[in-house]
């Protein structure tokens, strides 16, 4: 038989091949209306599925854990608390003991009153709970009448396919028998596909409808990276197909592996590799991929969803628990860079016509100096008496900006040695090398911070006088490498003449096409995304 | 009874968020608990009925607390809006 081929997009990427399963929608739930007599032992029934269905959340969350952010789980316990709610049971009773209908009829319509209340209200945000009331009554219900669509009971690897799956049933897929999922709808960023990149399951979405018809079982290949998912292929494909699989695992297994060491040259010449991150989950990763530390804690990304202010307690729990955890190596964490295109929850920033130049990273830290850096400089003044933490500051564009925020981290420590009476020594404090002026010219920077590290996507799009955020004008970055090379050779010659080090921490930094020049110019080390560092390591273990 | 008006300053007001901890809150008192917000009345005990207010950031709400403890639960519950649900 001949391969049939669909087209899609990739919401998570991978090579699968597996047997398809085909998930229908649901069949429609059915509530009787019948009348009670006995109140009391209906509603018991009703509130052992309401019981039931709080522990199936609790599953969820429980199969959630370590896939998801803290922040991500609370949304579990906002269906708990929904499923308890006293509003709901109360209104529920009165309805049953009104119209004697029986606990599920009387469930569903305060329930769906619920939701319609909230839709009415014209809220995204509370539209979207609104869904997820409707979801939790159709959870108890199906629960209570025995009509539970079940999708969890098959017992061998498979790839999903059906029109649109809920967060709902993909948490009550067993992990190891899911291969892949093909959806007809589904969007990029919708939960469904940030629970199936985190679980590292391939989802192609946007299917054409007709994939539907394909009958189920049908053996499959899913290779969402190239975008395609191919039904009944040929005897060829898949033995090719088996060999590419296999292939990427050993490799890939291979590569992780070696990564754990340091890498050296042949020769034996080094520099650290180090990982970009945003949050705790990306710390595990970078462990797991053998990053000798954190070369740049994007901290603002982790407190983008916060929507109150930050304390100093915010920040230093967040950082202790990422120190505590990857500990005994030297972290560079970063001052906050929010900004207009990296906007605040808790605070209404003025809109800029140019936000990636405009108030930003420090100049918005320091016109909200209270609120925004002091909390963080004192929590990491603090902390780096038991680590061993570098401070980075971002946007600095002028020897006056790297003055200033050194004065204020130096008022901290005097705050600390005069009203809390406790002695502090002043860890490393870096600069970012992002803005032309601080590339051009080295010598005048050089003797006002500890470390310099190099943000190559800001730099250059500042070089090119292109928005790194327009896809469009993508072909400007490479053009860019051989002026950033220069740049980055005569900033590290001079840093390094007075014993100063020089990093790179933009995309550029894993380029391996660079991976050698990097080590001739004397960078001290490369951050990059935790998922790239194995593949650096092993270019630098192929060079002389 | 005892009550209180007050601004809820939180940026995206009564939301998943807010209005789980303000129902917790009010839920470990026994005094009953109101929300009035424009002509409607919300079982303060009661997450998805603080959310059904629709209220916004920066708009008005009255806290009612009627029972025993009335007195010490508005004073927690006018504490956690004005410090806008910090700290707890």
């Amino acid at each position: 038989m001949s391969d049939l081929e669909y087209h899609g997009r990739s919401a998570s990427s991978g090579l699968v091949m597996a047997p398809l399963r085909k998930i229908y929608p649901a069949k429609a739930l059915y509530i009787p209306d019948h009348l009670i007599s006995d109140v009391e032992a209906d509603f018991m029934r009703f509130k052992e599925a309401v019981d039931k269905a709080r522990l199936r959340v609790d599953s969820w969350k429980d199969s959630m854990r370590g896939k998801l952010e803290e922040s991500e789980l609370a949304l579990y316990e906002a269906y708990d608390q929904m499923l308890q709610d006293p509003e709901l049971m109360k209104q529920t009773k009165e309805f049953i003991q009104k119209t004697k209908k029986n606990s599920f009829f009387a469930f569903q319509r305060v329930s769906e009153q619920y939701a319609l209340s909230l839709l009415a209200l014209d809220d995204p945000y509370l539209s979207a709970r609104a869904d997820d009331i409707r979801m939790l009554a159709e959870l108890v219900i199906r629960i209570g009448l025995g009509q539970e669509h079940s999708i969890e009971d098959w017992n061998e690897q498979a790839i999903l396919l059906a029109h649109h799956l809920s967060t709902q049933q993909l948490s009550t897929i067993k992990q190891e028998n899911l291969a892949g999922i093909v959806l007809v709808e589904g969007g990029l960023t919708d939960h469904t596909a940030i629970l199936a990149k985190a679980m590292g399951i391939p989802l192609l979405i946007g299917v054409d409808d007709n994939v539907m018809k394909i009958a189920d079982g049908s053996f499959s290949i899913l290779d969402s990276e190239s975008n395609r998912f191919i039904i009944n292929p040929s005897k060829e494909l898949i033995q090719l197909t088996r060999a590419q699989i296999k292939e990427k695992r050993i490799h890939w297994e291979e590569v992780k592996n070696q990564a754990q060491a340091k890498a050296y040259t042949k020769s034996g010449r080094t520099l650290a590799i180090e990982a970009n991150v945003g949050s705790l989950l990306e710390v595990e990763h970078a462990k797991e991929n053998g990053a000798e530390g954190i070369g740049l804690f994007r901290t603002e990304l982790a407190f983008l969803q916060q929507q109150k202010p930050l304390s100093e307690e915010d920040h230093f729990a967040l950082y202790e628990s990422m120190l505590s955890s990857f500990s005994g190596v030297t972290h560079t964490i970063r001052l906050l860079d929010f900004g207009s295109d990296k906007p605040l929850g808790f605070m209404e920033l003025p809109k800029e016509e140019n936000p990636s130049m405009g108030i930003r990273a420090l100049r918005l830290g320091i016109r909200n100096y209270e609120s925004l850096l002091k909390p963080q400089i004192r929590a990491l003044l603090r902390l780096s008496q038991h680590y061993s933490i570098r401070i980075l500051c971002p946007m600095i564009a002028s020897t006056k900006d790297c003055i200033e925020i050194k004065q204020l981290i130096k008022n901290e420590l005097e705050d600390f040695r005069y009203q809390d009476r406790i002695e502090l020594a002043m860890p490393p404090v870096g600069i970012m090398v992002e803005i032309p002026n601080v590339a051009i010219r080295p010598y005048e920077f050089i003797e006002l911070a500890d470390f310099f590290s190099f943000g190559t996507n800001d730099l250059a799009q500042f070089l090119m006088a292109a928005d790194r955020l327009n896809g469009q004008l993508s072909v400007y970055f490479e053009d860019a490498k051989p002026t950033l090379i220069e740049l980055i050779e005569n900033f590290s010659r001079q840093a390094k003449a007075v014993g100063k080090s020089v990093s790179i921490c933009g995309e550029f930094a894993a380029d391996t096409n660079y991976t050698e020049k990097f080590i001739d110019m004397g960078v001290s080390a490369l951050s990059m995304a935790p998922v790239q560092i194995p593949i650096v390591k092993k270019k630098i273990s192929e060079l002389c | 009874m005892t009550q209180n008006t007050l601004i809820l300053n939180d940026p995206i007001g009564f939301h998943a968020r807010t209005a789980s901890l303000f129902a917790k809150t009010a839920s470990s008192f026994e005094a009953e608990v109101l929300v009035y917000f424009n002509d409607k009345k919300a079982n303060g005990k009661s997450m998805l009925s603080l959310m059904s207010l629709g209220v916004k950031s920066k708009q008005e709400i009255r806290i009612e607390t009627n029972g025993v403890d009335e007195a010490t639960a508005l004073d927690r519950l006018s504490n956690l809006v004005t410090s806008n649900f910090n700290d707890y």
